[in-house]
């Protein structure tokens, strides 16, 4: 994906733009408001990543700018201040997702890509598969080489999640706010034994495991 | 003494005096006119009756006779000596106690007042010598037959010589309020200033670094004790904060000192040889995971601190506390399930309140962690939600160890960990973080004894209703 990323701190920058092209996306960097927002304006991005606090313009100013344009690239801002309210001003000025300095470089990354595929929904998707393994969302039916598993709904949920974003690393944060539609740090990661549990009933008897750690980041489902 | 005139008290003092000393005053020399006033305007009033009678009683006898009378009036009246001065139409003196005619000219029923200079020695004689010379008269005129008039005066030396008597008295007595006044503002400048010395001095005392002074109460439980015993309640609380945050800078350096000490050595002892990319992932991966709970670390501080700045409020919303604890309970059911221990919810009446679910599950998911983590064999856990009265109380009891009953108000503050070793997981911060999402929503934690096991008690109140 074609990223732009909108950051005073050019170490922080840097750091952001190096592991993105790493990962195999093209990025830009603007150091400022304004340039951030004349090369956001061509359009030519998947995602942005805006800093909140930027020397000539607050993060958020900019995306509601390019939203009352019209261009509709979602972006990610990222915030040093922690505090729940500017998470959720973040997010009603346009803002499409929000992460707080410090953050996991493997937490950007993820979001990131789910956010550019919420960006680009497929055809009202009625069931995924994901190797031998099919989950249903209208039966709410999954199987995996025709063997039908029962799922508790909270499990089919976290399975569906997952499938939606195969092939992408799903961090632990990411699965609370879209499974538990939770927002807090649990101390002990019951995300890791729900997954564990899941991972009991679609992987455990088969061959070849589907769901992966990724260690140091999160989950990913994946075709083997 | 430049320190007196810079009180304020003594300022107050010395306006109050000033403004008494005018009103003073004002008061005195109303009542000294209005005094004065009415006694002259009684003599007058007597003076006309005198006249009016002498009319009456010279007029019903011929003029031979008037003189007569006259003057055995004059005689009889010596106690109290009167001016008399009958006159005929030319205006020679007929009879009188008194020489020389008066040069005003007054009609009947008037009365002026002059001095009268008559030096005669019978007048001298009438008169006493204090009151002479000259004559102070207050005087009225009786017109009799053939041209014949009679001045009838008063003299009211009287008046004036208590006049002279009373103004110094008057004078005194003003002067010496004066003085009594400012003798009051600067006794209760020094006086007051001295109670307020101590505070300062002991305020000086504390910015010179002697931490453990406090304010000297005197026992009267006047203003200034109860200034001092809030100042001193203020401090205590201070110190008590600066120890705690010295206790707390102390832990976090052990906790953060750990992984950061990991992760040196292993990326030293990894330099140290050549070694497979495979190597090195690890060790990466490894470096990353201690990072990982640094983060973690520093991120729970910051929610902390954010709370406790009230961020969370703007989030709040009506909720249901039972779906909050039915979701925490299904959230951690896997877990208990791998730790042994058992769950048992109890969720009664309308659990409605306002507040920020996501705070609040980070409360009750805190708890259930520690009441498993704290927990060393499995055993039942159990989650109370009910409602008491206008307050909605969370109970989490387990039935392990519990918490010596003088160490519970410790383990609520930040980064305690009760096992002084500190080698339990965790950052010591799950306790706090329960109690500043508690305090945001205006409610309290405790922490009891289950008998057996740790009993928290967690409540909020439901101000509007819900």
């Amino acid at each position: 994906m074609n990223v732009l990323i909108i950051e005073d701190d050019k170490q922080a920058a840097g750091y952001v733009g190096k592991g993105l092209t790493e990962s195999g996306h093209t990025v830009s960097v603007a150091h400022n408001g304004d340039d951030g927002l004349m090369m956001a304006r061509s359009g030519n991005f998947d995602v942005l990543v805006v800093d909140r606090m930027l020397p000539d313009s607050d993060g958020l100013t900019i995306i509601k700018t390019l939203r009352q344009e019209g261009t509709n690239t979602p972006a990610l801002v990222l915030s040093a201040l922690s505090e729940v309210s500017h998470r959720v001003e973040g997010l009603t000025a346009g803002g499409d997702d929000y992460l707080t300095k410090p953050f996991a470089f493997t937490e950007l990354l993820a979001r990131l890509e789910a956010l550019v595929r919420r960006a680009n929904p497929e055809a009202a998707v009625k069931e995924y598969q994901v190797g031998d393994l099919h989950l249903d969302l209208l039966t709410r039916q999954v199987n995996r080489a025709g063997n039908d598993i029962d799922l508790q709904p909270r499990e089919f949920n976290l399975l569906a999640y997952l499938m939606q974003h195969a092939g992408q690393v799903v961090t632990r944060t990411m699965l609370l706010e879209n499974v538990w539609e939770y927002n807090f740090d649990p101390q002990t990661n019951v995300v890791d034994v729900h997954i564990s549990r899941l991972r009991g009933k679609i992987d455990k008897d088969y061959d070849t495991s589907l769901l992966k750690t990724v260690r140091g980041a999160g989950y990913m489902l994946e075709k083997p | 003494m430049r320190n007196l005139f810079r009180s304020r008290i003594f300022r107050y003092g010395v306006a109050y005096t000033g403004l008494f000393f005018l009103s003073s005053i004002l008061v005195v020399g109303v009542f000294y006119f209005a005094l004065f006033q009415s006694v002259s305007e009684k003599l007058e009033d007597r003076l006309l009756e005198e006249a009016a009678w002498l009319k009456e009683a010279l007029s019903a006898v011929d003029l031979s006779q008037t003189v007569e009378r006259l003057n055995f009036y004059i005689a009889d009246h010596t106690g109290n000596p009167g001016v008399y001065l009958l006159l005929n139409a030319q205006g020679g003196k007929v009879a009188g106690n008194i020489d020389l005619v008066p040069e005003v000219t007054i009609e009947q029923g008037q009365i002026k007042r002059f001095i009268h200079q008559d030096q005669s020695t019978e007048v001298m004689e009438v008169f006493p010598e204090e009151a002479y010379p000259p004559l102070r008269l207050m005087a009225t005129v009786v017109d009799l037959d053939q041209g014949y008039r009679l001045i009838v005066g008063h003299n009211f030396h009287d008046i004036d010589q208590i006049k002279a008597e009373v103004f110094p008295v008057v004078i005194k007595v003003l002067l010496f309020s004066l003085l009594m006044g400012l003798a009051v503002a600067v006794f209760l400048a020094r006086r007051l200033n001295r109670r307020l010395e101590i505070i300062n001095r002991s305020s000086l005392g504390i910015l010179e670094g002697r931490l453990e002074t406090r304010m000297k109460l005197t026992g009267s439980g006047d203003e200034f004790d109860h200034l001092s015993r809030n100042l001193n309640r203020m401090l205590d609380r201070i110190f008590y904060l600066m120890g705690s945050i010295k206790g707390v800078t102390d832990n976090i350096a052990h906790d953060l000192r750990s992984p950061l000490s990991r992760m040196r050595s292993r990326m030293e002892v990894a330099l140290i040889a050549d070694r497979s990319v495979d190597e090195y992932k690890d060790i990466l991966a490894d470096t990353v995971e201690d990072t990982s709970s640094l983060l973690t670390t520093f991120n729970a501080l910051l929610t902390i601190a954010s709370i406790e700045s009230g961020a969370g409020r703007d989030d709040f919303q009506p909720l249901d506390l039972a779906k909050l604890g039915a979701d925490t309970a299904e959230m951690y059911h896997p877990v208990l399930e791998e730790t042994g221990h058992w769950l048992k919810t109890d969720f009664s009446g309308d659990l409605k309140m306002t507040g920020n679910p996501n705070l609040i599950i980070q409360a009750l998911s805190n708890l259930l962690d520690n009441a498993i983590k704290y927990t060393d064999t499995p055993c039942e856990i159990v989650l109370t939600i009910r409602r008491h009265g206008t307050s909605l109380i969370v109970e989490v009891a387990d039935a392990g160890p519990g918490i010596p009953a003088a160490f519970r108000e410790k383990a609520l503050q930040r980064f305690t960990r009760l096992d002084e070793s500190r080698t339990r997981p965790g950052q010591g911060l799950g306790l706090s973080l329960v109690q500043v999402v508690a305090e945001v929503h205006g409610g309290t934690v405790r922490l009891e004894d289950a008998q057996p096991g740790l009993l928290v008690l967690l409540e909020f109140p439901c101000l509007d209703g819900h």
